[in-house]
């Protein structure tokens, strides 16, 4: 041919009587299927469904042992099993082949399990060399003693289960071992649960581990040589490994995963035929790559372990961090105390190590969002929202360098990069645990401030006479609920007047209070029950 | 439908045309084999020779970094590529092909290492899930092709199936120039492969491109699976792929000799695979080739000298046969007190001092009697002088050891005869020498029982 080759698409439409994808008709494949020929789509879906169900069921024990290729090695060496019952019966009766079937994939489970439990060949390798040796003896069994047998490769690995419909005893045969795999798998749901997760135990229970796992295989054997006439080994084996990934990743219990993964197989044995009809192609192909788009959407969009979600999440997180190390530098870059006070836009790009053009950038997204406003001058100032987040990422980073020097007992100029991670990650209310712990200091190690949310502080608020500094007023509103014995005891001692007002005239060490009250007496009140006397807020000092 | 014998066989006749005639003797046929007159004959000893070179040493690597599967998997996963690289080139031209299996086989293997480690899918699964995943694809796009109105595209089958003998000179020149890339990349980079293989962690902490690496083997596994398919089919590939490997895994333990092994293993199993199927008469090479490959495997896996399971199992009984001999010779000396063992000493005595049957006493006495230790005169035994020497050795070797464990060890004296009952028959003269020697030649054992000398 000396034609030029056009672009592949152009070739895909142009070239041929018939595209590679067809138009998709909602009538032709879709509705006509179940009004027209109902026969026809019943017995061909029945026998996708009979075959996909049991598979998927026997599929879910099989991912969850970490045997989900032994399926596949089974399928490719029943091929010896068949020949070798063909030849020693001379018959093709379902006895003879279900024998066949069950002695081949029982064979091909020991001699994989001899070579790796003997040698130090892996599991992988043996499963390799058995299911190619048993698959190769097949094919040789069949080529030289069975001459004109209707033993079929080509059938082996694609099937025809278009032909279901003409063949209604061997769509009813399939339903038959589905229901007996199904029903199986119910009564010994127990057995195989815990042989599943854990063999020891299963063992000391006197469930005996070994044979359970023999069953399993016989019936996965019964199971893939029943379904292989119709749909072919490689579907066979996509029904018994897709289906049940995809549960895995939807649930954490055996039961729901086993029924998902039966309905999943269903669903997409269906679907699957549709698929077919629309493209006019191999049904089996078709369930096979439906049940893998499936586990793929699965996979990237499951709600709990999604591929998506979790990137996502991370994105998430890794603008929340640039964005609250961006306020915290605005924050202590401040050339006062004042909230209003601004920063130069290039003071901040030197601390953030970001070029000119980059920092205009985020800073014009961070003003769309109301974190901060920035003149034409390229001086930035917090707006309110941005300064209390500020406020908060730096008392929690404060706190916790506090909290690693004083109280874990790291060096002071080892503190910071830990406190650094862990200031985006702390939660208001661990926040206010460690504060409590520590005695609510007003400095960090440094000598830097605390700030803490003045909301707290404002006048009417409650709150705890331990948050109180030199110089506050408040009223003395009574006792925390969660005061205990020793606490309530000492604090009657003191004799407070409820509801009196009070002032902090001295603080030391952050570790008791001195308070002047009305009638001018002063009092020294510890931490322990500093933290057990609510005080309602008159008069605050103002703090940063 | 076709017979599975005429699809796996397509292309035989052609081979076949050099067999002398169906009724000719076996000397006839090997004749006509060895004389390689038939081009295609040529051929096929070229490829599956060729073959075996190449897939012998990358399945070293693939063996021992556990991904024998991968290769089935890539095997099955190169169908959607070759079905759309011919309906994007319209012909069967074999570099498209060739160009869009690697592509596909290697998306593949890339789908299954981000499946297994951005879920919680273990690796077999992610493998089993793109195998039919991939493979589906291919069979719908192969179905479709079908239907299509394309010229001819019988032939596509042949990497379903493939066939040794069907190969043409084009695909020689393929299998040759890919064999040669993958000769020329493992020896170039072979400490890469070997460090990665072995030790991921210490090869990337020495700063090798570990990724790199992967990819690099990937692609060349790729480039090996796609010419094996040709020759043997996509369920055999894994075979060529592994078996040999897994062979010479069993022989050696270097690396170097390990992949030399392999790909001679590889070179022997195709051209006794194209022996076979010739001498055989009908028998697809494919098949053939495993099956010889798989008989090289279960040879070493009896019979290799370290890890053969009959050669462990028979140096096990000759070991519990010594332990048997040895207790026998034990009971002997107890029976007399250490004193003139060179009387004899009746089977019934001997069975109830070791609570065992006369009969399985008068086996082993055989036993000792034919091994030049012991005299048997109807029910009495006799020690030679050998068999007096070998019985106060070991009687020796329990008491010192005994006394070992209570002098050195500290452990009371009423637990270490059960230690020194297993440990008598290992221990060589050489540490009983030292331990004679540390022990300060000592007269008595911890139950105050003399320690008979041995005269050297």
């Amino acid at each position: 041919m000396s034609i030029a080759i056009p672009h592949p698409a152009v070739c895909l439409l142009a070239s041929s009587a018939e595209p590679l994808v067809r138009r998709f008709d909602f009538f032709e494949h879709l509705i006509e299927p179940w009004t027209r020929n109902v026969e026809f789509t019943g017995w061909i879906v029945a026998m996708g469904v009979f075959v996909a169900v049991p598979c998927a069921v026997l599929g879910c024990f099989l991912v969850l042992r970490g045997k989900a290729l032994l399926g596949d090695a089974i399928s490719h060496a029943l091929l010896a099993g068949l020949a070798g019952a063909f030849l020693v019966t001379g018959s093709r009766g379902a006895v003879a082949m279900i024998a066949g079937a069950v002695a081949a994939g029982l064979l091909t489970v020991v001699l994989i399990e001899l070579i790796h439990r003997r040698t130090r060949v892996k599991e992988d390798a043996s499963i390799a060399v058995v299911f190619s040796t048993l698959f190769a003896l097949g094919v040789v069994l069949i080529t030289r003693f069975t001459e004109g047998v209707d033993l079929d490769a080509h059938c082996v690995l694609y099937g025809e289960i278009e032909m279901s419909w003409l063949r209604p005893d061997r769509v009813k045969t399939m339903g038959g071992v589905a229901v007996a795999v199904v029903v199986a798998a119910v009564l010994f749901f127990k057995e195989l649960k815990i042989t599943s997760f854990d063999a020891a135990t299963a063992t000391a229970l006197g469930i005996p581990a070994a044979a359970v796992h023999y069953a399993l295989m016989a019936a996965v054997s019964v199971t893939v040589v029943s379904g292989m006439e119709a749909v072919g080994a490689i579907l066979v084996v996509a029904m018994l490994i897709a289906p049940g990934a995809t549960a895995y990743l939807l649930t954490d219990r055996l039961a729901r995963m086993v029924l998902l993964a039966a309905g999943l197989g269903a669903v997409s044995a269906v679907v699957g035929f549709h698929v077919a009809l629309w493209l006019d192609c191999s049904t089996a192909g078709a369930i096979a790559v439906v049940s893998f788009g499936m586990f793929l959407v699965t996979w990237l969009a499951s709600p709990r372990h999604g591929v998506l979600l979790r990137v996502l999440r991370r994105w998430q997180l890794a603008t929340r961090i640039a964005r609250e190390n961006f306020l915290r530098a605005a924050f202590n870059l401040r050339p006062s105390p004042a909230p209003e006070a601004v920063v130069g836009a290039s003071v901040l790009g030197e601390q953030l190590r970001m070029l000119p053009a980059d920092l205009r950038k985020y800073c014009r997204r961070l003003q769309r969002d109301g974190w901060i406003e920035c003149d034409p001058e390229d001086q930035v100032r917090l707006t309110d929202k941005g300064f209390r987040q500020a406020r908060r990422i730096v008392r929690a980073h404060r706190l916790w360098e506090t909290y690693l020097v004083n109280q874990v007992g790291i060096a002071l100029d080892h503190a910071h990069p830990d406190a650094e991670e862990i200031e985006h990650l702390l939660s208001e209310r661990l926040l206010d645990r460690v504060d409590d712990l520590l005695g609510h200091p007003v400095h960090d190690p440094h000598g830097k401030r605390i700030p803490r949310p003045p909301e707290l502080l404002a006048a009417g608020a409650e709150t705890h006479l331990a948050r109180l500094r030199e110089g506050d007023v408040a009223l003395i509103r009574g006792i925390d609920g969660s005061a205990t014995g020793e606490v309530l005891s000492r604090i009657a001692a003191l004799a407070l007047p409820l509801g009196a007002e009070i002032q902090v005239v001295g603080q030391s060490g952050e570790v008791d209070w001195t308070i002047r009250c009305p009638d001018g007496t002063q009092r020294r009140v510890d931490h322990p029950l500093a933290d057990a006397i609510r005080v309602e807020i008159r008069r605050p000092v103002l703090r940063a | 439908m076709m017979a599975s014998a005429d699809m796996l066989a397509f292309g035989m006749p052609r081979i076949l045309a050099a067999r002398v005639e169906s009724t000719a003797g076996l000397w006839e046929q090997l004749g006509a084999f060895f004389s390689f007159q038939h081009v295609s004959l040529v051929y096929g000893v070229v490829g599956a020779v060729l073959l075996g070179v190449c897939c012998g040493l990358l399945g070293s690597f693939v063996v021992l970094r556990k991904m024998s599967l991968l290769g089935d998997s890539i095997g099955h996963a190169v169908l959607p590529g070759i079905c759309l690289a011919f309906v994007v080139v319209q012909t069967k031209n074999a570099l498209a092909i060739f160009a869009g299996a690697i592509i596909s086989g290697v998306l593949a293997s890339l789908v299954i290492s981000v499946i297994s480690r951005y879920s919680r899918i273990k690796s077999d699964t992610a493998v089993g899930l793109a195998l039919s995943g991939f493979f589906g694809l291919g069979i719908i796009l192969l179905t479709r092709i079908q239907r299509m109105a394309y010229g001819d595209q019988s032939g596509l089958d042949r990497y379903m199936f493939g066939d040794a003998a069907a190969l043409g000179r084009g695909d020689l020149q393929l299998m040759g120039l890919v064999t040669l890339v993958v000769v020329l990349v493992i020896s170039l980079f072979f400490r890469y492969f070997l460090a990665t293989s072995f030790d991921e962690s210490f090869a990337a902490s020495i700063g090798m491109p570990v990724r790199l690496i992967q990819v690099a083997l990937m692609t060349l596994l790729a480039l090996a699976i796609v010419i094996a398919l040709q020759a043997v089919g996509v369920v055999l590939v894994s075979a060529m792929l592994i078996t040999p490997a897994a062979t010479a895994y069993l022989l050696t333990d270097r690396l170097g000799r390990m992949l030399a092994l392999s790909a001679l293993l590889g070179v022997l199993s195709g051209f006794v695979g194209v022996l076979l199927s010739f001498l055989l008469n009908r028998i697809p090479t494919g098949p053939c080739m495993v099956l010889a490959a798989t008989t090289w495997f279960g040879l070493a896996y009896l019979l290799s000298p370290r890890q053969g399971v009959a050669i462990r199992a028979i140096r096990r009984s000759r070991r519990s046969r010594r332990v048997r001999l040895e207790n026998l010779l034990k009971t002997f000396y107890h029976e007399l007190g250490g004193e003139g063992l060179d009387q004899p000493v009746t089977l019934e005595r001997l069975a109830r001092a070791r609570s065992e049957t006369v009969g399985y006493v008068r086996r082993v006495a055989g036993t000792l009697a034919a091994s030049g230790l012991a005299g048997l005169a109807g029910d009495r035994l006799t020690l030679t002088s050998v068999g007096q020497q070998r019985a106060r050795q070991i009687i020796r070797n329990h008491r010192l050891w005994e006394l070992y464990l209570t002098q050195e060890a500290r452990i009371a004296a009423d637990h270490v005869h059960r230690d020194a009952e297993e440990i008598e028959h290992v221990l060589g003269e050489e540490i009983v020498a030292r331990l004679e020697a540390g022990l300060d030649h000592p007269d008595l054992d911890p139950h105050g029982h003399e320690i008979p000398r041995v005269k050297g």
